[in-house]
């Protein structure tokens, strides 16, 4: 068990339709879509809920964070929400250079928009980027 | 908020040839985490405080620093000098283009058009030789701001989301690179249209890129580990793999003599290149995890941000060595 998550702060419910212009903060680095084809700085976060740190098959990730899994840190709402706020506070040596967002709110509804990545997956739909963009779709961060 | 703090300062000799480098580390406050750095005309010592939203300002001589907010949810990438002598931020909290005056210290701010796109992951910036600041947003676009008449300008990148760093060459020429999209661009000053080059290796990750005195750009490439250089005038391209296991190349400065200054994270080190004879020296940070994502400097000097330490280096240099 990871002693870190025992600690455990409540998180503030979410917004995820807001998550999603909160996730713009991610998207250079991320994606969502289990068909992503970039090859992108951080890791898909398709799914992120309940994964085990450092556990996308074939992506680089830094020392730090292989350690952090290995001691067996998983993504859950907690643990994301403190990752978010502090990188580096949760994980020492973090490549995940992105400021983090000062707001509790917004940490809680692009939380939101993560867990909803999941029910809305299963091949029906894929999350993109933020649907308020108009470009035409699609760089250091990691969970 | 304004405060002068000092810095602790070490001095280290860090080669044994004749031709010695000198490389002294500024401790700054902790948190301060210096994502970029850059030199103002009397030495004064820029850097983006990225994680406080502070522009700072080192006194070399004295160690004294001046740190100044920016601005409400500021969360400054990149700073470079402008023509104007005064340091310019690319402000990805303020989704805005921020110049702070040297000599009041006033903060003004150009946001970028919301509706376009209300957080672009605003990068980094460059003048063209017109007076006009370039800008990359990672989230996919690049754009143009005259400072003189707040015109601002904003296109859809290439290949979508990635383009970062970003020079301007002797001729006042713009080019920028995608660390997503994998390519350098140029673009036409005037209609803003971005042509692709194609570096030789393969979802390379250009991440950075510098012009040398020549106009010939300048690439780190952070996937491959290459360094490579793009002549635009031979239209030829060169790459050379930096020293070491698996390199990770981050940022990329040509000194005013063509020397080449790049990081490499997987060493820890900074690594310079001399094209003349094709050879690297490295100079590792004396703490680990110094995670050096810009580097900018003046003739004999390299200034270096270290934010995985809160501290700026710099290496000083003869010019021939």
């Amino acid at each position: 068990m990871y002693l870190a998550s025992t600690v455990v702060p409540a998180v503030a419910a979410g917004d995820a339709a807001r998550g999603e212009r909160v996730f713009q903060r991610c998207f250079a680095c991320h994606s969502v879509d289990p068909n992503e084809q970039a090859k992108l700085q951080g890791p898909s976060l398709y799914r992120i809920m309940g994964r085990p740190a450092a556990a996308v098959p074939g992506f680089e990730y830094s020392d730090a964070m292989r350690r952090k899994g290995a001691a067996g840190l998983v993504w859950d709402r907690a643990t994301l929400d403190r990752y978010i706020a502090d990188p580096e506070g949760l994980v020492p040596g973090t490549a995940m250079s992105a400021p983090p967002p000062r707001d509790e709110q917004e940490r809680a509804d692009l939380l939101a928009y993560l867990g909803r990545s999941i029910a809305l997956s299963g091949g029906r739909r894929s999350l993109r980027a933020c649907t308020c963009r108009s470009y035409t779709t699609p760089a250091v961060a990691e969970p | 908020m304004r405060c002068l703090v000092l810095a602790l300062v070490v001095v280290a000799a860090i080669s044994s040839t004749s031709h010695a480098q000198q490389s002294k580390y500024y401790e700054l406050s902790k948190g301060d985490y210096p994502h970029d750095v850059a030199v103002g005309p009397n030495g004064e010592v820029w850097y983006a405080g990225q994680k406080l939203g502070i522009a700072g300002r080192l006194d070399p001589a004295t160690g004294e620093i001046d740190r100044i907010s920016l601005g409400k949810n500021s969360a400054p990438h990149g700073v470079i000098v402008g023509p104007d002598g005064a340091p310019w931020f690319t402000d990805g909290g303020q989704n805005a283009i921020v110049r702070v005056d040297p000599a009041t210290k006033e903060v003004e701010v150009w946001p970028l058009p919301p509706e376009r796109m209300p957080y672009t992951n605003l990068n980094t910036a460059a003048f063209d030789g017109r007076g006009r600041i370039w800008f990359t947003g990672q989230n996919g676009i690049y754009g143009r701001l005259d400072p003189k008449t707040g015109d601002m300008k904003v296109w859809d990148a290439p290949k979508g989301r990635g383009a970062y760093g970003i020079t301007g060459t002797p001729k006042g020429d713009i080019w920028f690179v995608s660390l997503a999209g994998s390519y350098l661009a140029n673009v036409d000053l005037e209609t803003g249209a971005a042509t692709i080059y194609e570096p030789p290796t393969k979802d390379q990750g250009a991440r950075r890129v510098w012009s040398d005195s020549k106009g010939r750009l300048w690439i780190s490439e952070w996937n491959s580990g290459n360094v490579s250089v793009y002549d635009p005038a031979a239209k030829t391209w060169k790459q050379w793999l930096l020293p070491g296991e698996k390199p990770r190349t981050y940022a990329v400065w040509v000194d005013p003599d063509d020397k080449v200054w790049l990081s490499d994270w997987a060493a820890n080190a900074i690594v310079r290149f001399d094209p003349a004879i094709e050879r690297f020296k490295s100079f590792p940070s004396d703490r680990p995890g110094a995670n050096v994502r810009q580097i900018l400097g003046r003739k004999g000097e390299t200034w270096i941000a270290e934010s995985g330490t809160d501290r700026v280096r710099v290496i000083r240099h003869a010019a021939t060595n």
